[in-house]
């Protein structure tokens, strides 16, 4: 088990032409984040933002430019990934395609000169750890393995030696969708048994949350925000991340602020003091979630209604539509009849406000109490 | 419009009644269908038979007679056959054949393997620029004459090498009947054999394997023979049919470069055969043919035999 | 010993195609593999072979505009179509020079009428006449008495063309004439060094002498290919000492390299090593061909070559072939002060060197009608020996005003030295004392020719590839070479060889030619160089040949 600490890492990627242009943006820029021990750290972002690459420097398969790695405090920068330990699980299972399960399994061993019998032995209990059905898989190649069944090898095949650390590069977005939600479950508990210190890259957010301690987003090679995924939803560090966090996304409309009241399609509301305070006069975007309506007010906005989505599981539905052209969601009781038109008020306190056209929240709702 | 119509028939016999063996057995086909597929193959049916196995049989059938140009065509029986088996200058050649291919496979096929693995350790950009540098268009007899040239053990390139940069003593290169069928290979060295289809091949194995090996502990040389090699077997595998079969065929190269020369040291068999034909001995060509189909076909097999096992198994 | 690179760089070598006449004419039927048509009225005649040489359909106005030899060569041809009403020509795709090529278009019955026979053998005499035997030329016999070859011919050919009769009957009609190789050397560097100039008659140690004197730095004396050892070893009788008659083996001969001149073959083969190895004096290698020697020469790299008579007559504009021409031109000297050719040296015993005429022949398809054969030898007697060849000179001194280009050919197949109609004539073109060494080359007596004797076999036999691997290396190998080991070698491989071929010619018949060959063989010897037939060959033919004759 180890604590992670990675110091204001620049990475840039050498370019992969003859004629060495520079395309200027580092694959990460200027990245810090510490990892407590045994906490798993889910990173989120699209494609390109950096979060493989940031993956691939701790692990030391790349180098960073600038910064440090340290591991429990040990500056490990620079030392090769086969001195690191730790354990990678990747997209495409990257199986040793000659070797049947089993030798996949006992390749560290292999390696690391160990005697047979120590392989046999901890083989086998890593496959008494994997659970049912696992032993049948040591005995075929990776090729005759389904997708599924290739990426529990492949995370055998890091637990088989208890690495201090353990890198997950999308383990499962290979997978369809209900071995997904299988694997993601089994993944979870494995993290929680062996108390692995765990960096899970994702660019899917319900994986991040489903699987983080803590999540960070990533953005064009720089951490937006690290935080629980209360942190995130409540009080998103830039417009980015409001957007980015909670599914279906944040519905943002251009409005203004004028001698205290908000000005929105023909309506106004006046702003709750703490609101106020934060909010300054002039055009001002409102970021209203789902959840952050209420419905059928005297004083609500018109929301013409596309279609409405019901969610049974959920006791819930949602419905999409415009407000003044622009996209909103509304969450509607699962029993809300279907209607082309909704009368939706922006709850003022569970409303987020950006800087027109700007990044910077000036105000959020902050983390709601619950109990 | 057949394609239409067969697309038809398609669907209509998509669903044959349920518990009957059409399930399993594909259903007989339509005259009409049969024809076309009959007239579909025959383009190629025909072209292989005029151009691929008439020729052989033809080869065959010529080296029992006589094969005179003009005139009757006496059957001779084995008299060819036994006039190649007997004819020192025959086992001569194919000892040549042998020594040439081993050198040829080892030097020109099996080292751009290993070349190939190291070069791709190098950053992509360099790799780039070696493989741009192989590709420069070079004709084989243009690269060929070059060669002779730099071979000169008077005043070649090579030799200033030897003498000059190395310090050695004047070396004969072609001019030694030990060392002449190595300085023919070299410059196959040089050209790096099918080394690019090998970094190729390499090219499209994730980068998730070796840093998957890497972070496991695994070093250059693991990496090779558990992701590279495994990854490779089924090119070098298909690539060696076509190395054994044109190393043991070799004429135009040895031909150019030294006739065959010194003392017939460099004679392969197809450049007797090319003799023979020339002192118009076309049944005796033909018989000796046949010797090397014998040979090739038989190192094809034993190739087959040893790539058909499964290392893992 | 000319192979057939040599060959064919000797007849393209100074465009023999434009001033010897060495016209190839390709004649066949109406039909393929049908001959002509037999109304008497219409012959086609099919040229194959490189479409600008030796022979061309009628060249456009633009191609004889640029190239004065084609443009004699139009004349010529135009003046007998015009006395040839019917007779048309086309050129098709076969390659008369690819002997593979020409073979099958034999062997299908769809060959270019005429094409030069030589190719049917790869250039090797035995091979040719075997192919002869074959049928696969047309029988010339009778033509060339109706066509009155004899008289024709120059009396310097008449012996070579004798020897390319194939059981008493002709295949083709005399092409070109050739007084054979020789070596050419560097008559400035002699006269500067105050050597001697080789004369006719000189022997191979002072070919030695002068070659280790002509080698200067990066100047070698000689450069070599591997036929000079050949050559080297034909004047001691190397040839003709190694094969015996013997009747009682399938193929009547066999090989004999241990048991009666070893010590001759020894010694001039370790002479010539020397040579190599340690005067140092020969630029050799086992990848050079003609043109490698030539360049040397013409270069000024090597002071001495083996090489064809022609090779004087090179073409000074063909700069990627140059020649005697383009040497003297660098040197800023006359040609006939720089280079010299010089009949081959002779043996120990007063042999006569390698230096020996040889004549291409001109063959014709077998499938030819009478009348396509008779019209397409008429042709080819036109352009070579007859009127064609003088409308050909002329044009060429009308378009040209260089008597080089007029006489590019220095031992005519038909002697004939000037023309009607141009000031000046072969010896003024290229100067009195090359003149001389050709009309000396070209006087040397030929040896009787085995063929003449003995029934053409039907198969060519045993190649003489084992008999080239030693000479080849003999002259390349570097390091120890166990030159009685490879002697004992040579001749196991060629008599385990021979031992699988049998002959086509009856065992008597075998041994009568056979005596008559070797009686004439030793009257030769004894007439024209007695030293070599008291010291070698009579003693050898005495014990050797004589018994197995019976």
């Amino acid at each position: 088990m180890a604590r992670i600490d990675i110091d204001h890492v620049v990475k840039h990627y050498v370019d992969d032409r003859i004629v060495q242009t520079n395309t200027g943006r580092p694959a990460l820029d200027d990245v810090s984040l510490q990892v407590a021990d045994g906490e798993t750290i889910s990173i989120v972002g699209s494609s390109g933002c950096g979060k493989s690459t940031l993956l691939k420097v701790v692990a030391g398969i790349e180098d960073p430019d600038q910064g440090r790695v340290r591991y429990d405090g040990v500056d490990v920068t620079g030392v090769r990934p086969q001195e690191r330990g730790v354990g990678m699980v990747f997209q495409d299972y990257a199986l040793y395609p000659s070797m049947k399960g089993k030798g996949n399994l006992a390749y560290y061993f292999d390696v690391h000169d160990s005697s047979k019998e120590e392989a046999e032995q901890r083989v086998r209990e890593t496959a008494e750890r994997m659970g049912v059905g696992f032993d049948l898989l040591l005995g075929q190649v990776p090729t005759t393995l389904s997708g599924g069944e290739q990426q529990r090898v492949a995370i055998a095949r890091c637990i088989v030696r208890d690495p201090p650390l353990f890198l997950m590069d999308e383990p499962i977005c290979n997978l369809d969708a209900k071995l997904r939600e299988q694997t993601r479950v089994e993944i979870r508990k494995l993290l929680r048994k062996f108390k692995i210190t765990t960096l899970y890259v994702t660019h899917d957010q319900q994986e991040a949350i489903f699987m983080g301690d803590r999540i960070v987003v990533m953005r064009d090679g720089r951490i937006e925000q690290v935080g629980t995924f209360d942190d995130l939803y409540y009080t998103p560090a830039s417009r980015f991340v409001a957007t980015f966090i909670g599914s279906p996304p944040i519905s943002v409309l251009p409005a203004a602020v004028t001698d205290g009241r908000l000005q929105l399609a023909g309506a106004s509301w006046d702003l709750p003091s703490p609101v106020r305070a934060a909010v300054p006069d002039g055009p001002v975007d409102l970021a209203i979630r789902p959840e952050g309506w209420r419905l059928d007010e005297a004083d609500g906005l018109a929301v013409s209604v596309r279609h409405i989505e019901r969610l049974p599981t959920e006791r819930a539905a949602f419905a999409y539509g415009t407000v003044a052209g622009r996209n909103v969601t509304v969450i509607l009781p699962v029993d809300h009849p279907e209607r082309d038109q909704l009368t939706a008020t922006p709850d003022l306190d569970r409303a987020y406000f950006f800087e027109p056209d700007g990044e910077r929240p000036l105000h959020t709702p902050g983390v709601l109490e619950l109990f | 419009m057949t394609l239409q119509q067969e697309a038809t028939e398609t669907a209509g016999g998509a669903e044959p009644p349920a518990g009957t063996e059409s399930q399993v057995r594909e259903p007989a086909p339509s005259r009409r269908r049969r024809l076309e597929r009959a007239l579909f193959v025959l383009p190629a049916f025909s072209f292989q038979l005029t151009w691929g196995w008439y020729p052989l049989l033809m080869a065959f059938v010529i080296s029992f007679t006589n094969a005179r140009v003009r005139g009757p065509i006496e059957f001779t029986g084995l008299e060819s056959y036994e006039r190649m088996w007997s004819d020192p200058l025959v086992a001569e050649a194919f000892r040549v054949t042998a020594i040439y291919a081993v050198l040829s496979i080892g030097l020109t096929f099996f080292i751009p393997i290993f070349v190939a693995i190291l070069l791709m350790e190098m950053p992509k950009r360099h790799i780039r620029w070696m493989m741009l540098l192989w590709f420069i268009p070079l004709s084989g007899i243009a690269s060929t004459l070059l060669f002779r040239y730099m071979f000169n053990a008077q005043y070649g390139l090579f030799q200033w090498i030897a003498t000059e940069v190395l310090g050695l003593e004047p070396q004969p290169f072609l001019n030694s009947s030990d060392q002449v069928l190595f300085w023919l290979v070299f410059p196959g060295i040089l050209f790096f054999g099918p080394g690019l289809i090998y970094m190729a091949t390499l090219q499209g194995i994730p980068a998730s394997y070796y840093e998957a090996a890497e972070i496991e502990g695994a070093g250059f040389w693991r990496k090779m023979w558990t992701i590279s090699l495994p990854r490779l077997r089924p090119v070098i595998s298909m690539l060696l049919i076509f190395a054994v079969i044109g190393s043991t065929q070799v004429f135009e190269y040895p031909m150019i470069m030294t006739g065959g020369g010194p003392g017939g040291a460099s004679r392969t068999v197809v450049m007797y055969l090319y003799e023979l034909l020339q002192n118009l001995r076309y049944a005796d060509a033909t018989a000796l043919g046949v010797f090397l189909f014998i040979g090739t076909m038989l190192l094809v097999i034993i190739q087959r035999r040893f790539f058909r096992e499964d290392p893992d198994a | 010993m000319l192979n057939r690179r040599e060959m064919l760089r000797l007849l393209a070598a100074g465009g023999a195609a434009a001033a010897s006449g060495a016209v190839i004419t390709s004649c066949t039927g109406g039909t393929p593999g049908g001959g002509g048509s037999d109304d008497g009225a219409d012959v086609v005649l099919r040229f194959g072979g490189d479409p600008t040489w030796p022979f061309d359909v009628m060249p456009s106005a633009e191609v004889q505009e640029e190239n004065p030899v084609k443009k004699a060569y139009a004349e010529a041809l135009q003046t007998w179509l015009d006395d040839n009403p019917g007779v048309t020509v086309e050129q098709v795709a076969t390659d008369i020079w690819d002997q593979q090529a020409l073979t099958t278009a034999l062997s299908g019955g769809t060959a270019p009428a005429m094409f030069p026979g030589n190719v049917l053998g790869g250039w090797n005499v035995a091979a040719t006449k075997s192919a002869f035997a074959q049928g696969l030329a047309a029988d010339t016999t009778e033509l060339l008495e109706s066509y009155d070859m004899d008289s024709k011919l120059a009396d310097y050919a008449k012996p070579i063309w004798s020897t390319w009769q194939v059981n008493g009957a002709y295949y083709g009609v005399p092409n070109y004439f050739g007084a054979g190789n020789g070596i050419y050397f560097r008559r400035d560097l002699i006269a500067e060094l105050g050597l001697q100039e080789p004369q006719p008659g000189w022997t191979w140690s002072e070919f030695r002498e002068l070659a280790r004197a002509l080698t200067d730095g990066d100047r070698k004396g000689a450069a070599f290919q591997s036929t000079a050892l050949h050559v080297r070893l034909i004047a001691d009788g190397w040839l003709e000492l190694s094969k015996l008659p013997d009747p009682e083996s399938a193929w009547n001969w066999r090989w004999d390299y241990t048991t009666t001149h070893a010590d001759t073959w020894t010694r001039a083969i370790e002479d010539f090593r020397a040579m190599v190895f340690e005067d140092e004096s020969i630029l050799s290698d086992v990848a050079f061909e003609d043109g490698d020697t030539r360049n040397a020469f013409a270069q000024g790299r090597a002071a001495m070559i083996i090489s064809n008579s022609g090779f004087f007559t090179a073409d000074p504009n063909d700069t990627s072939n140059p020649g005697p021409s383009n040497l003297a031109e660098s040197l800023g000297m006359p040609l006939e002060e720089v280079v010299g050719w010089i009949q081959h040296p002779r043996g120990e015993h007063g042999r006569f060197g390698d230096t020996q005429a040889f004549m291409t022949v001109m063959s014709f398809s077998p499938d030819l009608s009478e009348e396509a054969l008779d019209k397409a030898v008429s042709l080819h007697d036109w352009m070579i020996f007859g009127q064609g060849w003088e409308i050909e000179r002329e044009v060429l001194w009308e378009e040209t005003q260089s008597l080089q280009s007029v006489f590019n050919d220095p031992a005519p197949v038909h002697g004939r030295t000037e023309v009607e109609g141009v000031p000046g004539d072969l010896v003024e073109a290229w100067g009195e004392q090359y003149m001389q060494a050709v009309e000396d080359a070209s006087a040397l007596p030929l040896p009787p020719n085995e063929g003449n004797y003995l029934p053409v076999e039907e198969t060519a036999g045993p190649a003489l590839t084992a008999e080239e691997d030693m000479e080849s290396r003999w002259s390349f190998e570097r390091g120890n070479v166990d030159i009685a080991a490879d002697l004992a070698n040579l001749e196991q491989t060629r008599n385990t060889q021979a031992a699988d071929f049998t002959s086509s010619v009856d065992d008597d018949e075998f041994a009568e030619g056979a005596r008559a060959y070797y009686e004439a063989l030793q009257q030769f010897w004894q007439e024209h160089a007695p030293d070599y037939a008291a010291d070698v060959f009579d003693p050898w033919y005495e014990d050797h040949v004589r018994p197995a004759l019976g």
